[in-house]
């Protein structure tokens, strides 16, 4: 075991589910915090020392809670606080930085013995640092652990701290998104699409293969910000997601660098692209050189 | 309103040479200024404008700083002066940066705003605004996506994942802006010419303290998987069956 006493600081269920995941396998020992006491169970449902309920309303910023967090973790003893890598997990982790006065390592690609690994240089390199503070805050994104089952023999307690903490910033309001909250980080297979193609009805197309192959859709940088066909929280890529799948389906991706960087750890790439020198068909199991528009309803019509 | 973009001038990807050990090499890579921290620039610039106000820019890094042409560019966005810390530190622990930029900002004297891109194009640990902000104990946010100037503070947008948040801020405040709040704006000749004649001021930080509790032990450039490549063209309908075979192996 690497680390002995861990702190999770999960602000989803998905990402305590992904770090206390992580926790588990370095250390025997670690604690949660939590700001929904939706997620009560599933944080206590994990072999835990402690749970740690900060119970928030809508006025309060999660992110507030940095300087009270510190000061627990260093009461009791932490040599790695491991938080979401989600916005404001990034804010709440280099609060907690500063208050515990060591480095933050930022949306890690794993994390071994006292060694974390990331991606740097738009995706050109993954700088391997040695973790050498008495504690050190890292945030991790969804796929970086393997996620285990809950296996607490007895559930852990609940310790409830209802003191607000103090803000200097109002909440004024809150607009939900319009977006589908997406697990394509963790998903087996992916349907990738490129900037080649036309129009935003060709989402449905894309949408449909992904849905024959059992795939999840994401695409590249350009069509969620650029053309907002996608919601941004599918682009795949060095600021965006990382995949591990089994299988990922590039189409009309010309295979730059900055997006490679987030397909290239497949088990399989199949790649489809008009242009034969596009740089995908020298990184891909499959490459079909020809029109999407031709290949696509083909190969939909036969998986049908 | 007085604002301060903060900055950082990184190495041009694309001149980045991955050698046959996967290490990095930067010998023939030119500086630029942070993709992302254009936007912050050019946050800077248009807020000062509507407010009437100023915008001065700090960077802080190494010799690349010294260079008349890097510093021109980041005068010809929109900026009253430049401030530059040069210095050979390790400015690999996001912390230990904004050490060195909070001793900076207290040297400049007062402002109402400080302005960070969402992350450096280089490390990209999106760290260095959140903690200068933390460092400084005044209001501080990331991910800023519009901001309004108002009698003593900002209202700000902050897009969160499945939200977006409006918040206020009295100032002074820090913000890391998003690289979508605006479209950084290409300089133009008047902006170039004028950018030689604005004052460049080099400010001495003691940084001999600050110790990073992180080690870099190497960056390499990812192994490339081995891939089949296995290429077909031709008949769509020839194509779409080898792939169907290719898939079902």
């Amino acid at each position: 075991m690497s680390y002995n006493n861990i702190f999770v600081i999960a602000d989803t269920e998905m990402s305590l589910k992904e770090l206390a995941s992580g926790a588990a396998k370095l250390s025997s020992k670690s604690s949660t915090i939590i700001f929904d006491s939706s997620l009560k169970s599933l944080a206590s449902s994990f072999a835990v020392e402690n749970v740690y309920l900060y119970e928030s309303d809508d006025s309060v910023m999660i992110e507030d809670y940095a300087k009270m967090i510190a000061e627990v973790v260093q009461v009791q003893n932490a040599d790695l606080v491991l938080v979401s890598n989600s916005v404001r997990g990034k804010l709440l982790a280099g609060k907690l930085g500063v208050y515990l006065d060591t480095c933050v390592v930022s949306g890690i690609s794993s994390l071994e013995e006292k060694t974390s690994q990331r991606m740097v240089y738009g995706g050109a390199a993954f700088r391997s640092e040695n973790l050498t503070g008495g504690v050190t805050v890292v945030t991790s994104g969804a796929g970086v652990f393997e996620l285990i089952e809950p296996n607490a023999s007895e559930a852990a307690s609940v310790k409830v701290i209802s003191e607000k903490p103090e803000s200097k910033i109002k909440k004024i309001q809150n607009q939900p998104k319009q977006e589908v909250v997406s697990n394509i980080a963790i998903a087996k297979k992916v349907v990738d699409m490129g900037r080649g193609f036309k129009e935003e009805k060709d989402v449905e197309m894309c949408r449909e293969l992904a849905t024959l192959l059992g795939a999840d859709l994401g695409c590249s940088r350009p069509v969620a910000e650029n053309n907002g066909w996608l919601p941004k929280a599918v682009y795949i890529g060095v600021t965006g997601i990382i995949l591990k799948p089994e299988l990922v389906v590039a189409i009309c991706t010309s295979g730059q660098v900055q997006h490679m960087v987030g397909i290239n750890q497949a088990k399989t790439i199949v790649a489809i692209n008009k242009d034969e020198n596009a740089p995908i068909f020298s990184s891909c199991d499959f490459g079909m050189v020809g029109d999407v528009y031709e290949i696509l309803p083909m190969l939909i019509e036969k998986l049908k | 309103m007085n604002i301060i973009a903060c900055i950082k001038v990184v190495p041009e990807e694309q001149d980045i040479v991955v050698l046959p050990s996967q290490e990095l090499s930067f010998d023939k890579a030119q500086w630029k200024i942070g993709q992302y921290d254009l936007n912050a620039l050019e946050a800077g610039k248009q807020l000062a404008k509507e407010t009437g106000g100023t915008m001065k820019v700090l960077t802080l890094g190494g010799d690349a700083l010294s260079k008349t042409k890097i510093r021109k560019d980041i005068l010809s966005r929109g900026a009253d002066d430049l401030n530059v810390v040069i210095t050979d530190k390790d400015l690999s622990d996001s912390l230990i940066t904004a050490k060195a930029i909070s001793a900076a900002l207290k040297e400049m004297g007062e402002c109402d705003l400080m302005i960070f891109g969402t992350g450096s194009s280089d490390l990209y640990a999106q760290q260095v605004g959140n903690q200068v902000g933390t460092l400084l104990d005044v209001p501080v946010v990331n991910e800023v996506n519009v901001i309004s100037a108002q009698d003593g503070s900002i209202k700000v947008e902050r897009v969160l994942e499945s939200d977006v948040e409006v918040l206020e801020l009295p100032l002074p405040a820090v913000v890391s802006v998003t690289a979508e709040i605006n479209m950084p704006a290409i300089p133009g000749m008047r902006d170039i010419m004028s950018a030689g004649k604005k004052p460049v001021n080099e400010l001495t930080v003691d940084l001999s303290s600050l110790a990073q509790t992180t080690e870099v032990v190497s960056d390499l450039a990812p192994v490339q998987k081995d891939r089949k490549l296995q290429i077909v063209k031709g008949d769509t309908e020839e194509m779409v069956d080898a792939l169907l075979q290719f898939l079902n192996n």
